[in-house]
């Protein structure tokens, strides 16, 4: 199972845990095991239409899915998979 | 002792909070020698223990102006402008700065992220925009050319969708060390190394790593010059 890297803002919805493992071939299997796993999560990290929010990225292995295969990108158990979206605090 | 090519340049930053006053203490670090500050807040005791510019005599006084007299006591040409900047100021604030200047965004504003890196790119500058939250920081130093916020984050988050450090908490020591990154980003841009520029920097506080994500110019992005146009740079932006 890859390990996948919650962000500060999701942790409410993994008990806390900053990381977890998930199966899935690809990221839409993960994300679809994630939230089976942590239900509630993927509508921060999805829209409606099922695409990435736009002020979320997801990063297998450091790269950016948008230049790899989307949701279609493969996924190794050996793979880290960041959920990073934008944060805004600095006050 | 020079700190190196961040002594030529002014350095303008925004916000004088948990991330300025560590990255202005940076660029003190690093030589800055000319820093104009902007902040429209006051100083409150709450604010004391991670905004380290400050003490229990600066409460209720304008963080821009104290940060500012703190800075001139040190040697360094500090400028205050007490003031708040909305997203839609921004192009016209950087337009009135030195070409040369290199801004640093460190409000807890998401919107005025995206607006310094849109006037940025514009106006073809060189920024660094930092956040923090919880246990992790943000930073990407941005120059012409190299890849932006928005070719990692195409948009601001929502409002209701974004925690703020009152929300989730932000550690003292994870804005310090985020500002204090900051400003080693604007000042490796100063002395013209690229190779950090266009990277979402996250700084993992509670794993002890700093992870460089991405970094390639995404096509589409405001950013990228349009196929037919390879002299001006226009970027239509929609927040």
């Amino acid at each position: 199972m890859a390990t996948v890297r919650i962000p500060t803002p999701l942790r409410k919805f993994t008990q806390g845990k900053e990381e977890v493992s998930v199966a899935g071939g690809n990221v839409r299997d993960l994300l679809a095991n994630l939230e089976t796993a942590y239900p509630g999560i993927k509508e921060r990290i999805c829209d409606d239409a099922g695409a990435v929010r736009r002020f979320v990225n997801v990063f297998v292995a450091d790269e950016d899915i948008r230049f790899l295969e989307n949701l279609d990108t493969a996924v190794k158990d050996s793979d880290e998979v960041s959920i990073v979206p934008a944060i805004a605090g600095g006050r | 002792m020079s700190g190196g090519a961040i002594d030529q340049v002014p350095v303008a930053v925004l916000g004088a909070g948990g991330l300025g006053c560590p990255a202005l203490l940076g660029l003190r670090m690093a030589g800055a020698r000319r820093i104009t500050i902007v902040d429209h807040d006051r100083v409150e005791v709450s604010n004391l223990h991670r905004q380290v510019l400050y003490d229990v005599g600066d409460v209720g006084a304008p963080k821009a102006e104290v940060a500012a007299a703190r800075l001139r006591a040190l040697g360094i040409d500090a400028t205050a402008e007490v003031r708040r900047l909305a997203p839609v100021e921004l192009d016209a604030w950087m337009a009135a700065l030195p070409p040369e200047a290199i801004v640093i965004e460190c409000t807890d504003v998401p919107a005025l992220k995206f607006a310094c890196n849109d006037a940025a790119v514009r106006q073809r500058r060189r920024a660094v925009i930092g956040a923090a939250l919880g246990l992790r920081g943000h930073a990407i130093a941005i120059t012409p050319g190299s890849a932006c916020y928005r070719c990692v984050f195409e948009a601001p988050p929502p409002d209701d969708l974004v925690p703020t450090c009152a929300q989730a908490g932000v550690l003292g020591t994870a804005v310090g060390v985020t500002g204090a990154f900051l400003a080693h980003l604007a000042s490796a841009l100063a002395e013209g190394q690229r190779e950090l520029a266009g990277r979402l920097f996250e700084l993992a506080l509670g794993s002890g790593i700093i992870r460089a994500l991405g970094g390639r110019p995404r096509a589409g992005c405001p950013c990228r010059p349009a196929p037919h146009d390879s002299v001006s740079h226009h970027a239509t932006v929609v927040v």
